[in-house]
């Protein structure tokens, strides 16, 4: 009897009921989230991309021409400057994210790792940004660069008559939003490529010091393949700063979405209208379309990346 | 595991087409009634509904006629302050004793924009919504989440005259009742250009809350100082800032704004239109029936006034504007303008309030309001003297009543606000403002309402305007934003930065831009508006 209370009842691939129920609960979650956070939202995004809304019911319906929003785009971009800057300005956060921050993030997580005098005050020094909020830092930028901000009393004071303003003009602008990402955004790469150097087996570090190897060699022919798979991820990040990054332009241009002075990106747009009901299929077209454009840019980057190097396992 | 790899697919095919239907929007296009397309505008804010003396009241309601007795009020705590709304709460709670008004305030904008669908779409707390730039014609008139308030409001007796004057009752369309005495409604205690801000498709969905008028903000201790003169014209303001810099060794600037708000441009460039146009022309544009408004060659009214407004502060920029006021914001500007930087500001109604009327009087510095100077070329009355007309920004600010709700006791508040004594509350508080009715101007020119020399000027010019408007329109392709008066974008800012460059925008270009635009897609927003 004991026997045959023992022998649980199996289905054809040798699972016991309560197997069965642990493993739906284990996958609800998961399955849950991939539906409505994925599934449905791309689906509805997709669907409302070829809608206009109509005012006559409140509602988005499909016009005549269903590629309507994606035509009206592409003629923003080849006919309308205030577009075209918006293009041309999100890409350029491509070369700024993956060519300028994270090869100075690399540099610096390389001395820090190199145990610099102070690496441990730097380490914090860089990181710091990274944990305060976006707000408080970009409002303790802007302000040092304001007109009557200490930058420019600076420059005053050593002389200069037309100081530079900052944050008003088309083509500095820009600069300054870009040099405020790299000031920001060092300090998290930093923090994540330490940990990867940290990981690299001490016996190769001390067979370069006995072998003589410099700093220099020693981080671009060791440490940068040994930590390569971080750097690649990295890399895939900032690029991905192109199709997000809205946050950075929005604060220091005193929360405002309009893009003055050519610091307007694809996200900013789409943030600063998606309140409005009636703009969500255009939105959601313009998403698209930046996405089929540039997605398969991000897989191909990726898929070059990962030829430099062979993987090594430690 | 195949079968779990086949399933899976499977399972995932279906989600997706589920989604697919889920997320609706498979119906073909739908035509409708667009409705009737009103353009807002009117006279000033001058009473002219006579003598009020012999007027008997509608008869209140008392707490027991309301089921909820509490009314629940969110508003945006601005440039206005809360002064006024908590007097109102505490006059309110007096006039019905056992109603309880809660009033909660927010800094934040985006609860009465981005945030406020959902929240009227959930069970929300609030009864009455008070902040600028709601998407009312959205809510109200398409969606249904705000309370119609075209009967119950808008058409509901207030007053009754029973010694009403002829001409009045002809001229203001009063309705005489059985006994022949005038009934007074509330749209007939509103201004026209509140009245008509505030409809869309099929009725009235708000209350337009203040009403001012655009101009030039000065500094009144510093124009006595140095003796100058207001202008009268275009070239008198010309002159002045010439002046200033004269006087001043450049020291002082004639203007200032912030970079972060070139709409306030608006104030001049838009009185220069109307002054150049007329109502009747510059309201055409609004109706929306016309694309040719858009063609500089056949409508120049507009591109004239931003001419005048390039050929002033653009190519002047170096002497007349602020050094580096691209850069600063707001707060910056208006620190910037106390410490006597600049001499004037273009300016809307809410100036004073934003500068800080606290500020004002401890330092001891008084303010005025330059009207917009006439431009040559001006529209004039039978005598020949120029009409004074007047753009609103402020005008935007509305109040909106939720459907879910306790919505009669709101509709009551709104009533109560609107009586003959209570809207003094508001210019009481808030320096140079009236809330959307008519107002008795002798009475608003009292000390009690007039603590400025600003005050003062802005009620004057209210007063005596012949033509306000907010540059509404319930044409649906001005409401959903495919057409405005600037169909790009007004390039103000782009203006100053891009002088001199060889990127350098100009008005020419501007317009000639906005009419390539407007001509290419016109019958595109038509049909998306609804309109086909």
């Amino acid at each position: 009897m004991e026997q045959l209370k023992k022998k649980r009842r199996r289905n054809k691939y040798g699972l016991r009921k309560e197997q069965i129920v642990f493993i739906c609960v284990l996958l609800a979650y998961p399955v849950i989230h991939f539906l409505v956070t994925w599934l449905y939202i791309n689906s509805r995004t997709l669907i409302l991309s070829f809608t206009r809304y109509n005012p006559n019911v409140a509602d988005f319906q499909i016009p005549g021409n269903i590629f309507y929003n994606f035509e009206m785009w592409i003629d923003r971009f080849l006919h309308d400057s205030k577009y075209t800057m918006i293009l041309v300005n999100s890409l350029l956060y491509f070369p700024v994210s993956c060519f300028i921050t994270l090869p100075l993030s690399v540099i610096c997580a390389y001395f820090i790792f190199a145990k610099v005098p102070g690496g441990t005050v730097f380490r914090v020094i860089f990181f710091l940004p990274s944990i305060l909020p976006g707000v408080a830092m970009t409002m303790a930028f802007r302000f040092g660069f304001d007109t009557y901000g200490y930058v420019n009393a600076l420059l005053r004071h050593l002389g200069m008559e037309n100081v530079p303003v900052w944050f008003g003009t088309d083509g500095l602008t820009p600069f300054m939003i870009f040099f405020y990402c790299v000031w920001a955004g060092i300090g998290y790469n930093v923090v994540l490529m330490s940990g990867a150097m940290s990981r690299v087996p001490s016996e190769i570090i001390e067979y370069n010091r006995l072998e003589g190897v410099g700093m220099g060699r020693e981080m671009f022919c060791i440490m940068v393949p040994m930590v390569w798979p971080t750097i690649v991820t990295l890399f895939t990040v900032g690029m991905n700063t192109v199709l997000t990054l809205y946050m950075q332009p929005y604060f220091l241009m005193g929360s405002s979405t309009d893009g003055n002075f050519n610091t307007g990106t694809i996200a900013l747009y789409i943030f600063g209208n998606y309140s409005d009901r009636r703009q969500i299929p255009q939105l959601s077209s313009f998403g698209l379309l930046c996405s089929l454009f540039y997605v398969p840019v991000i897989f191909l980057a990726r898929w070059i990346m990962n030829k430099f190097f062979t993987e090594v396992d430690y | 595991m195949k079968f779990i790899k086949k399933m899976t697919v499977l399972v995932l095919a279906l989600c997706l087409s589920l989604s697919f239907f889920a997320v609706g929007a498979g119906c073909e296009w739908t035509t409708g009634d667009a409705g009737e397309t009103v353009v807002s505008g009117g006279g000033g804010i001058s009473w002219d509904l006579g003598d009020t003396n012999d007027w008997v009241a509608r008869t209140r309601p008392t707490a027991d006629d309301f089921s909820d007795k509490t009314l629940n009020i969110k508003f945006f705590n601005g440039g206005y302050g809360r002064a006024w709304l908590d007097e109102m709460e505490k006059q309110f709670e007096a006039d019905y004793p056992g109603i309880d008004v809660r009033l909660t305030a927010s800094t934040n904008s985006s609860d009465f924009q981005d945030l406020l669908r959902t929240e009227l779409q959930g069970n929300n707390p609030y009864d009455i919504y008070i902040c600028h730039d709601i998407s009312w014609e959205s809510l109200g008139g398409d969606e249904k989440l705000l309370v119609d308030l075209t009967d119950e409001l808008y058409n509901a007796v207030m007053y009754t005259d029973p010694t009403p004057d002829d001409t009045i009752v002809e001229e203001q369309g009063l309705t005489l009742d059985e006994s022949g005495n005038a009934q007074i409604t509330y749209k007939n205690l509103l201004t026209d250009a509140s009245v008509t801000s505030a409809y869309y498709r099929d009725g009235y969905y708000k209350v337009a809350q203040v009403q001012g008028a655009g101009g030039i903000l000065y500094n009144k201790t510093m124009f006595d100082q140095y003796g100058w003169e207001l202008p009268e014209t275009y070239d008198d303001l010309k002159a002045l800032c010439e002046q200033i810099v004269e006087d001043t060794n450049g020291d002082i600037a004639p203007f200032l704004v912030a970079g972060s708000e070139g709409y306030l441009w608006d104030s001049l460039v838009y009185d220069w239109w109307i002054q150049l146009a007329g109502q009747e022309e510059f309201n055409r544009l609004f109706e929306g029936n016309d694309k040719n408004c858009w063609n500089p060659d056949e409508y120049p009214y507009h591109r004239q006034a931003y001419q005048y407004w390039y050929d002033l502060f653009v190519v002047n920029q170096s002497e007349y504007m602020l050094d580096g006021f691209t850069g600063i914001d707001n707060v910056m500007a208006n620190a910037v303008f106390l410490q006597g930087m600049a001499a004037m500001m273009p300016a809307t109604a809410w100036a004073v309030n934003e500068l800080g009327a606290d500020v004002l009087e401890e330092s001891g510095l008084d303010v005025g309001l330059i009207p917009t100077p006439y431009v040559e070329g001006a529209k004039t009355d039978e005598d020949g003297n120029p009409l004074r007309v007047c753009y609103d920004v402020a005008g935007r600010d509305s109040i909106v009543v939720s459907t879910n709700g306790n919505s009669d006791l709101a509709i009551e508040f709104l009533k109560w606000m609107g009586e003959l004594d209570n809207k003094y509350i508001f210019p009481k508080n808030v320096s140079g403002m009236v809330m959307g009715f008519k107002y008795d101007v002798d009475t608003l020119l009292t000390d009690e309402y007039c603590r400025f020399t600003w005050d003062r000027d802005m009620f004057k010019l209210l007063g005596e305007t012949t033509f306000r408007t907010t540059g509404y329109s319930s044409n649906p392709m001005f409401v959903l934003k495919l057409v405005s008066a600037y169909p790009i974008e007004n390039y103000y800012l782009r203006c100053f930065t891009t002088y001199g460059t060889a990127s350098q925008i100009t008005p020419s270009s501007i317009f000639a831009s906005a009419w390539s635009q407007v001509n290419s897609k016109w019958d595109d927003w038509r049909f998306e508006a609804g309109l086909e």
